[in-house]
């Protein structure tokens, strides 16, 4: 057996790179990881890809948008799981991924930059809530909002 | 280099990897966290009443980040709760910092008959947890300080009597 300086460094990085990444809590932006999109003139998709072993409370998205002009809908959930807990009773809760459709139900002239605000809450199952999160997307357009050309 | 010294540099080397690895991965390791700022933190209390964490120095501090909306954190607090009746004679004092609305807090408080100091705060007391050393801004989230406002232990995560007895067991 030969033991080279380069096999001991390679070693030594599986040894405690794994044990390093195991035991901490991920932020939330990586246990809740989000992305949204204007998939029609009138409706944004929003996608949370959920890490393993984390979930996050169907009840306790918020959404928003500016400019104030514009007026979102109910938001269209998927139906989750059951979650159960001595203190909140069953709650719905999404695992894995979730994509939320937003409707627009007014709209307004824009030209310029339009702001969709999403806050969200989750746990882990290891036994830590985090904070509600608020994460944003930008989208550029051009025209009303009711027939926009998405130029980013 | 013969065999047997390879080997035995080999084993060598993987326990310090192995030690080395444990040490990194574990909890935050208390010296790196900066309590200045709780110390010197004020921040109303159940009434409205500025308090200042640093006026309870000189005891055993038990400094517990939490919400009403966080499961994990209503299951620990009965449990300080205890703890805060049977030592608090001792010199322990828990300290409970609310992220949360105030009204919510106050009808917890008084259905769980809590029987420390709970102070609210918004995104003053996220700061100060993250400042405690909670990185990924989770809760609950909990340090434990000395007499001379050392901090001795830090948790993520729900806490049980088992847990926090073995340590106040060295600080009191």
């Amino acid at each position: 057996m030969s033991l080279q300086p380069l096999k001991i460094l390679v070693l030594l990085m599986v040894l405690v790179v794994p044990s390093w990444a195991d035991d901490e809590f991920l932020d939330p932006e990586d246990a809740f990881r989000f992305s949204a999109s204007l998939v029609s003139p009138g409706m944004f998709e929003v996608r949370y890809v959920i890490a393993d072993g984390y979930y996050m409370y169907l009840d306790r998205f918020r959404f928003d948008v500016e400019p104030r002009g514009i007026v979102l809908g109910t938001p269209r959930f998927p139906a989750g799981q059951w979650h159960e807990d001595e203190f909140f009773g069953r709650s719905q809760v999404f695992r894995g991924q979730v994509i939320i459709g937003i409707p627009i139900v007014a709209g307004a002239d824009v030209s310029g930059t339009i702001r969709l605000i999403a806050v969200s809450q989750g746990c882990a199952d290891a036994g830590i809530c985090y904070l509600p999160t608020e994460q944003t997307k930008d989208f550029e357009l051009i025209g009303s909002l009711g027939a926009p050309s998405l130029t980013r | 280099m013969s065999r047997a010294v390879q080997v035995l540099l080999f084993v060598a080397v993987m326990l310090v990897a192995g030690v080395g690895g444990y040490w990194l991965s574990g909890p935050p390791r208390p010296g790196a966290v900066d309590v200045g700022p709780v110390l010197a933190a004020t921040l109303p209390d159940l009434s409205g009443a500025p308090q200042t964490i640093g006026n309870w120095r000189g005891k055993v501090l038990v400094v517990n980040f939490w919400a009403t909306w966080c499961p994990p954190c209503l299951e620990e607090i009965p449990q300080f709760v205890r703890m805060q009746e049977r030592l608090g004679g001792q010199g322990l004092q828990f300290i409970g910092i609310a992220i949360d609305e105030p009204e919510k807090v106050r009808m917890f408080a008084q259905k769980n008959a809590i029987n420390y100091p709970i102070m609210i705060g918004q995104l003053d007391a996220i700061e100060l947890s993250k400042s405690a050393g909670n990185k990924a801004g989770g809760l609950p989230y909990t340090i434990v300080l000395d007499r001379s406002g050392r901090v001795v232990s830090q948790h993520y995560g729900g806490l049980n009597e088992e847990i926090l007895q073995p340590i106040f067991d060295d600080l009191l």
